[in-house]
């Protein structure tokens, strides 16, 4: 016998009890009856960056809202990229609120994601007053790009160029911003993405516009190309810090996703699980 | 976007991957935490599989190979249940019918073997294990389980030469 044959023996264990196959398979149907159908466009992210919980959403018409105000989006985000590099970026977790409204349904989703690479991410979602919290040491809550998690410690690069070069092609517009909105990157590698975004032809400034939950901020708009309409980001112009992502159709905000706030910190509110099936029990 | 991303995507036809994958997840996960939380985890996996289905790429590797790969996380997250399972092979020989005393000697020896071996499956790397059980008990390709690890082709081959040396020399008198 050889030594994959001797382990395969040592640990063979038996087929599932029938009921145990019959229970799992009625949590995957309550699991699927309480999801909307996704739109099949998210596909397109997980080739370029993704964030598989958050969305600014698809919207197939296309409208330019007008009325730009005569302000430089060079400017615009040159003051972003100056102010928000002096963002603290220190911590064990980086924990992000974000709101968003996907096909009219709002839903809150806290995220943290730890700076240690061997970390969990924790998660918690909420839609329409139910509550969900788990932890995943799985990809899925975080900015993945070109087919590997991207975290803090991945090494982004902190130079426009650098960024180009990592997030480059067709969709390099939308790539920056949801780097800009999701990922877990230091001030100075979001401030080289503000600096990549003007240099790059078709965004443009708006001038100042209130976000979905009503705070005021510099807008720039581009022609999304994975979203098939006008992408929208909103800055804080007191932080520099990125305040909304949205879609919008006929001069209108159709989906967004607005950031109520992030923040590194030493803790981790979320690791006391309401849903302990991914823990083990002691 | 190919034929597969559609079905697995679809809540409606997620079921259909439940029925192909569930049996063969649910062994790979008892070999490895034992079959009480593979009665869960293995639900589990689907669970989350469902959750994350918008991201599966299939331009990327098969589903059995996405599966095994959210498995395979689950498994990470209960190192310490892997590792008890490992201690109890190594103090225990796995109980057998009542046997003559010649078989009990030949079980006795045999059981020295195996706790070696599980010693040595608790001391691996725990990047080699997964390498080693994906392909012993899931039996994958190397490409799959490159595909399930999201590691380089190469690294699979290099981490499964090193730990078969581990094993061959761990198992010692065994026959090869």
């Amino acid at each position: 016998m050889d030594e994959l044959g001797a382990v395969r023996d040592l640990l063979a264990a038996g087929p599932p009890a029938p009921e145990v196959v019959r229970a799992g398979r009625a949590r995957l149907t309550a699991l699927s009856a309480h999801e909307p159908v996704r739109r099949s466009r998210r596909a397109a992210w997980w080739s370029t960056i993704a964030l598989g919980v958050a969305g600014a959403a698809a919207a197939t018409a296309l409208v330019l809202g007008t009325s730009p105000q005569p302000v430089s989006v060079q400017h615009v985000l040159a003051a972003a990229a100056t102010r928000v590099e002096r963002l603290p970026d220190e911590g064990a977790w980086w924990g992000a609120t974000v709101i968003s409204r996907s096909r009219g349904r709002v839903s809150t989703q806290e995220t943290w994601i730890p700076a240690d690479p061997e970390g969990k991410t924790w998660h918690r979602r909420t839609t329409g007053g139910r509550s969900e919290t788990f932890s995943t040491d799985d990809w899925d809550f975080r900015i993945v790009l070109a087919g590997r998690p991207l975290t803090k410690m991945s090494g982004v690069p902190d130079t426009p160029e650098g960024l180009q070069a990592l997030l480059g092609g067709p969709g390099l517009l939308d790539n920056v911003a949801r780097l800009l909105v999701h990922a877990p990157v230091t001030s100075e590698t979001r401030a080289a993405a503000y600096r990549l975004l003007s240099g790059l032809p078709g965004v443009v400034a708006v001038g100042e516009v209130t976000d979905p939950l009503g705070r005021p901020g510099q807008a720039v708009e581009y022609d999304s190309a994975e979203l098939g309409g006008r992408a929208r980001l909103v800055i804080d112009p007191a932080t520099g810090a990125p305040l909304a992502l949205e879609t919008r159709a006929d001069g209108v905000t159709t989906d967004y996703t607005a950031i109520q706030n992030t923040r590194w910190a030493e803790d981790n509110p979320l690791d006391n699980p309401l849903d302990t099936s991914l823990e083990e029990q002691e | 976007m190919t034929l597969v991303d559609v079905e697995i995507r679809h809540p409606d036809r997620f079921g259909e991957l439940y029925d192909r994958h569930f049996e063969e997840i649910h062994r790979y996960l008892a070999a490895r935490l034992g079959g009480e939380a593979a009665d869960d985890l293995a639900a589990e996996t689907f669970l989350v599989a469902f959750r994350k289905r918008s991201s599966f790429d299939a331009g990327r590797g098969t589903a059995r190979a996405w599966l095994y790969g959210i498995a395979t996380k689950l498994v990470a997250q209960h190192r310490r249940s892997e590792a008890r399972r490992l201690r109890a092979f190594q103090r225990a020989p796995r109980d057998g019918p009542d046997s003559g005393h010649e078989e009990r000697v030949i079980d006795r020896v045999a059981a020295g073997a195996q706790g070696r071996l599980a010693a040595e499956l608790a001391g691996l790397a725990k990047g080699d294990r997964d390498v080693l059980l994906l392909v012993a008990v899931a039996e994958l390709s190397y490409e799959e389980v490159a595909e399930a690890l999201g590691i380089p082709y190469g690294t699979v081959g290099s981490r499964l030469n090193r730990v078969r040396r581990k094993l061959r020399a761990a198992l010692g008198g065994m026959d090869g």
